[in-house]
């Protein structure tokens, strides 16, 4: 029999002309089957001649109908998955992009930079009694640098406290994150290096002052820590918070709980020492009070002169913030604009 | 402190070429800051001197004149001039054309009312030297010719320097202090003061001090003045150093303070009413008037200065009215005095008055330089209106000397970490004043100087030394053994940095609102509790009242952004609220989160609102990520007042309340100002230190080899049941193969009676060491159903 027309007609054949091809031949009435069938009627000889021959016809009409029919699966697939094809272009889902405050991403830069220098945190409270936010640290109540800080001061509550026995404790709220300081050396013995880091209060709002605000304290107290340390402490800090060397230059200051004291100004990033208005045309940016902590703060821990000595400084964190991300406008941190807090805040999971 | 140059240069030497920068420089290795240089006064280019030669009355206008004026031109000038003080043989300043005067006005030949004028005659006030202004200015100097520049009979501008001083450094608000401080520099040479001789009348007057507040009190009486202006260069000086001249009596006062350092204050005697002096301790309630109409009510502790009949003086804060002298003054009696710095300070705070004297007594002033001022400004007075200077009287025991510091040179290197030989560090601390006893190799004796008050310790030696040599010069050194030894407290501050970190990997952005808010606002989110309010907030409306609650805060920038057309679906803040509970303070770290609908448009749909299920899954993320065991979490209804009491809800792991959640009360819901479309307001607040008590329990785990069975159980329950108890009472039957129980459907509505609502619940059961079969699954449901049906009253649905 002659199978060539279906040969031919097989790779071009739709679904069900392929069918029909397949029942027309191999089907239970198909003609080749039918000859397969009519085989028993032979002689042996010519039933095995004519038998080879029929399977080499069966075998090849088979092949070329399992190949179409892949070949039209195959397509129809295609035609199925192209039908299916979405435009990813389209927005996604909604999701919410968090983000930390830029001060809170400075605050961490802050901590892991005195972390690498072997700071540990240390805590203290944001309403404070008047003892240890001032007259601990050297403070009495008429000293005049009292008046460089303008005080928010709480209405007086009911203290059960048995701490502060006196019904009269003044509140009021930090206007320094020194209090660290104190309640460090009132905890721990010396060797010691603790930072704190936490907002502070003074009684001042305009374009360059918000009635809060975030500081940085550290402190470092050994028995053969010197000035020379404190310079080379803060240098590296400054150096590792902005990623880069900086120029800094240290002051004489006073501060009424470290003595020598000292101011550190780093170069103007700006101009980069040549002046600006920024830096008030003297290339310098006032960035840190220092000074080693005054005999009359370790005594607050039982400590000597003679034994250990030790530094301290603070720092504020916007001002450093401003300068390492470049934000102007001291207010913007607490006005809470989502297109600020976007733009100028970190990610989630950003390395800090 | 506004220091004048030309001033300063009368108690030092400078180097010569000694510049501005290097003055500068000098001034902050010192530790003064120097806010700024400027020059004080102004030069007029184009004005100048001009004699009035005639006045005739212009043709076309009443009220103006026509002048012809001689300025040293071949011809003279015709100028119009309205002034109705311009007369012939005046000498004036004449702004010719070309000139700017203040205000940017430019002077040029015009026609006025048809007559030519080829400048302008000025007054005071044109020139920006006064507000004087009824005419044009009658200059009275006799050096003025015609033609010279005005700037000729000005005084020469001043170099200023505005330097901030620190609270220790009294002994620096004056030039002399200054001076002092630039020649230890070595930047010039201090000229000596003038030798003064003491007057030989006798003083009519007696001095006293009952008060241990003021150790000494000086007083001369000068008689027979005539107090008119002082000197020209005197009133250019102190106008350049901050202080209005009035007269020459005050102007002397003024002066020497600004000089020397020493507040003074002069009396008119034709107004006191006793001759003894005496400073007292006030015994409280006394009332005085102060100069400048200030009326006081005295407290016990201030020190008083009386003329043995009336209180005249707040001690070194504030004369007063009724002895103030004035132009009239005739006999005048001087006084100058050492007061204690606390009691100046307390008294200062207690009156609420910054002077000039408190602020120079409260830092400290030479209690050596009372006598040596007194004269030094009696002088002046002398000089400049005549007078006859009485000899001085003093009285009180004084101060006693400074206290020699025990020092030892090496000290410097342990404390400060760099070698100074010993005779450097000698020498420094005599070039600033100190006397040095050198009692072995390794022992000084250091005596301050008296006008340095602060001096006590070896440390402050050392500062002074290092301020000489620069602290620039100090090498920077890392200390040994970089590593943390301990940490004092570190946990809570971690806790509230990654609770910053978990609210923004949950899509909520970073707020910082403030601290304090309004006092009505706090008390919507007080909850009860006890507030803590501010003694003296910045306004009284805003900022007055510590939050008890972070959620004002977010509710008002959630309520900005809403104005700023930028709304933002998630903001949350991490930080410190306020109360007083039970007689104490607490001050506690907590988190909080508020989520709003702002309109924003999806092409899938829009989202729904969220509400207190969004809030609540929000609370327990975050919380998960922080490593709460939220699957032990049980869900209350204690909330704070603040929330819609029927939605919401609290969050606990064992004792701890560890969240609330929900739909912000509807009542603070509309006095927000939040659109009614961002719908209900969801928001949460977690409670952040509980979390560093609690441990997640160990339990032992291991995979079991069966696979796990699930069945489902549809209820119809009242209403009342919520989906906790179900879950609870099936958990109650501790049925030891019931893993676990969710609920996994509700339905309430038309399906099913008004009062109430069905639930379904999935149960997974799994045994480790078997297949399960029905014979034991069927007990387990089976007790299952009846627990809920005879302990909630709930039927099985079919
Ligand atoms: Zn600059």
């Amino acid at each position: 029999m002659d199978i060539q027309p279906a040969l031919t007609q097989i790779p071009t054949a739709s679904a069900e002309a392929l069918e029909a091809l397949r029942i027309h031949y191999l089907g239970q009435n198909g003609s080749l089957t039918a000859e397969m069938k009519a085989l028993g009627k032979l002689d042996p000889e010519a039933r095995k001649a004519r038998g080879a021959e029929l399977n080499v016809l069966k075998t090849q009409l088979a092949e070329a109908i399992a190949a179409r029919k892949a070949q039209l699966e195959s397509e129809a697939l295609n035609a199925q998955l192209a039908q299916e094809a979405i435009d990813v272009t389209l927005p996604a889902d909604p999701t919410y992009g968090g983000r930390i405050h830029p001060i809170t991403a400075a605050m961490e830069d802050i901590a892991a930079a005195l972390r690498t220098l072997g700071f540990s945190h240390a805590y203290g409270p944001e309403v404070e009694t008047d003892d240890y936010n001032f007259t601990k640290l050297n403070l009495p109540a008429h000293h005049p640098a009292r008046q460089d800080q303008d005080t928010f001061y709480l209405n007086p509550f009911a203290v059960a406290d048995t701490k502060h026995k006196t019904q009269n404790t003044k509140h009021l709220l930090r206007t320094q994150t020194s209090n660290v300081q104190i309640r460090t050396l009132e905890a721990v013995k010396p060797p010691f290096r603790v930072m704190g880091i936490g907002r502070v209060y003074r009684r001042d709002y305009d374009l360059t002052h918000t009635p809060q605000f975030h500081q940085v304290e550290g402190m470092m107290v050994e028995s053969g820590t010197t000035f020379a340390h404190m310079r080379g402490v803060l240098d590296e800090y400054l150096r590792i918070f902005f990623g880069k060397p900086l120029k800094t230059r240290m002051r004489p200051h006073y501060f009424p709980f470290t003595e020598p004291s000292a101011e550190m100004d780093v170069e103007c990033h700006l101009c980069r020492g040549a002046g600006c208005r920024v830096c008030k045309h003297t290339g310098w940016l006032e960035i840190l009070g220092c000074g080693m902590v005054h005999r009359n703060v370790l005594a607050v821990g039982g400590l000597n002169v003679d034994d250990v000595q030790g530094f301290a400084f603070g720092a504020g964190v916007e001002r450093l913030a401003m300068l390492k991300y470049g934000i102007s406008d001291l207010r913007l941190f607490y006005e809470s604009h989502a297109a600020f807090l976007r733009q100028f805040g970190k990610a989630a999971v950003s390395a800090a | 402190m506004k220091i004048v140059l030309s001033w300063l240069e009368n108690y030092l030497t400078l180097t010569p070429g000694t510049s501005q920068a290097a003055l500068q420089q000098a001034l902050i290795q010192l530790g003064h800051e120097v806010d700024s240089i400027t020059t004080s006064g102004q030069t007029y280019p184009n004005v100048v001197i001009g004699k009035v030669l005639s006045r005739e009355q212009h043709p076309n206008a009443d009220k103006l004149g026509v002048c012809m004026v001689e300025v040293g031109e071949a011809q003279p000038r015709q100028i119009v001039c309205g002034a109705p003080n311009a007369r012939a043989g005046l000498t004036v300043a004449v702004a010719l054309p070309g000139a700017v005067l203040p205000g940017n006005f430019e002077i040029k030949t015009s026609k006025i009312r048809d007559v030519e004028s080829q400048g302008m005659l000025c007054s005071q006030r044109e020139l920006a030297m006064g507000d004087e202004h009824n005419g044009i200015w009658e200059i009275d100097d006799t050096s003025a010719t015609p033609g010279t520049l005005l700037d000729s009979i000005l005084p020469a501008p001043q170099t200023v320097l505005d330097v901030a001083l620190t609270p220790n450094r009294g002994d620096c608000f004056s030039h002399l202090g200054l001076a002092r401080e630039l020649a230890a520099l070595g930047l010039g040479t201090l000229k000596p003061l003038p030798v003064l001789v003491p007057g030989s009348a006798a003083c009519t007057y007696q001095a006293a001090t009952s008060t241990p507040f003021c150790p000494s009190i000086n007083l001369l009486e000068i008689t027979n003045i005539r107090n008119t202006q002082s000197p020209a260069p005197i009133r250019a000086q102190l106008l350049a150093a901050g202080l209005r001249p009035k007269n020459a009596l005050i102007d002397a006062t003024n002066y020497t303070m600004l000089a020397l350092g020493q507040p003074l204050h002069a009396y008119d005697a034709a107004k006191l009413n006793g001759t003894t002096f005496t400073a007292a301790t006030a015994a409280g309630g006394e009332s005085f008037a102060g100069l400048n109409d200030t009326t006081l009510t005295l407290a016990e502790g201030d020190t008083i200065i009386t003329d043995g009949a009336t209180i005249v003086g707040l001690g070194g804060i504030l004369g007063g009215q009724g002895s103030a002298v004035s132009d009239t003054t005739t006999d005048v009696v001087l006084e100058a005095a050492t007061f204690n710095s606390v009691a100046i300070a307390l008294s200062g705070q207690r009156h609420q008055l910054h002077t000039d004297a408190r602020q120079r007594f409260e830092r400290g002033v030479d209690p050596a330089l009372a006598p040596y001022a007194l004269q030094y400004c009696a002088q002046l007075i002398a000089e400049w209106t005549g007078g006859t200077i009485s000899a001085p009287v003093q009285e009180g025991p004084g101060v006693p000397a400074p206290q020699a510091i025990g020092y030892n040179p090496s000290f410097f290197n342990r404390y400060i970490g760099m070698n100074v030989a010993p005779d450097r560090q000698i020498e420094i601390l005599e070039s600033l004043g100190f006397k040095i006893e050198q009692i072995a190799a390794d022992e000084l004796k250091v005596t301050p100087p008296t006008y340095r008050t602060y001096m006590a310790t070896p440390e402050d030696l050392t500062e002074e030394i290092l301020r000489v040599l620069g602290y620039e010069t100090v090498e920077p050194q890392l200390p040994p053994g970089i590593g943390g030894q301990f940490a004092v407290n570190g946990a809570p501050v971690t806790l509230d940095r990654l609770a910053r970190r978990a609210c923004a990997a949950a899509g909520f952005l970073e707020s910082m609102t403030y601290s304090f808010i309004g006092h009505t606002t706090a008390e919507s989110f007080a909850n009860g509790r006890q507030l803590l309010t501010l003694a003296n907030p910045l306004a009284q409306t805003d900022m007055t009242t510590m939050r008890p609650s972070l959620l004002p805060g977010l509710v008002q920038a959630a309520a900005d952004n809403f104005a700023k057309s930028d709304p933002t679906p998630r903001l949350a803040e991490v930080g410190k609220v306020f109360s007083v509970h039970k007689d104490t303070l607490t001050e506690s770290l907590m988190a909080a989160g508020l989520l709003v609908g702002t309109g924003a448009r999806h092409w899938k749909g829009n989202e729904p609102k969220p509400d207190a299920y969004a809030a609540k899954a929000a609370a327990l993320h975050i919380l998960s990520t922080l490593g709460a065991p939220t699957e032990s979490a049980t869900i209350g209804t204690e909330v704070p007042s603040h929330y819609h009491p029927g939605r919401s809800g609290s969050i606990a792991v064992g004792p701890f309340t560890l969240a609330t959640f929900g739909e912000l009360h509807p009542a603070l819901r509309k006095a927000s100002n939040l659109p009614a479309a961002a719908g209900p307001v969801a928001v949460f607040e977690l409670h952040l230190e509980p979390l560093l008590k609690l441990q997640s329990k160990q339990r032992p785990w291991a995979a079991s080899p069966y696979p796990p069975v699930m069945r489902d159980l549809a209820f119809i329950l009242p209403k009342t049941v919520t989906a906790q108890a179900v879950t609870g009472a099936i958990q109650a039957t501790k049925q030891p193969l019931l893993k676990a129980v969710e609920v996994f459907d509700h339905y309430e509505g038309d399906r099913i009676e008004a009062d109430k609502h069905s639930l379904a619940v999935a149960l997974t059961l799994q045994s480790a060491e078997k297949t399960l079969t029905e014979a034991d699954i069927t007990p387990i449901i089976q007790s299952a159903v009846e627990a809920v049906q005879t302990q909630l009253g709930g039927t099985l649905r079919a």
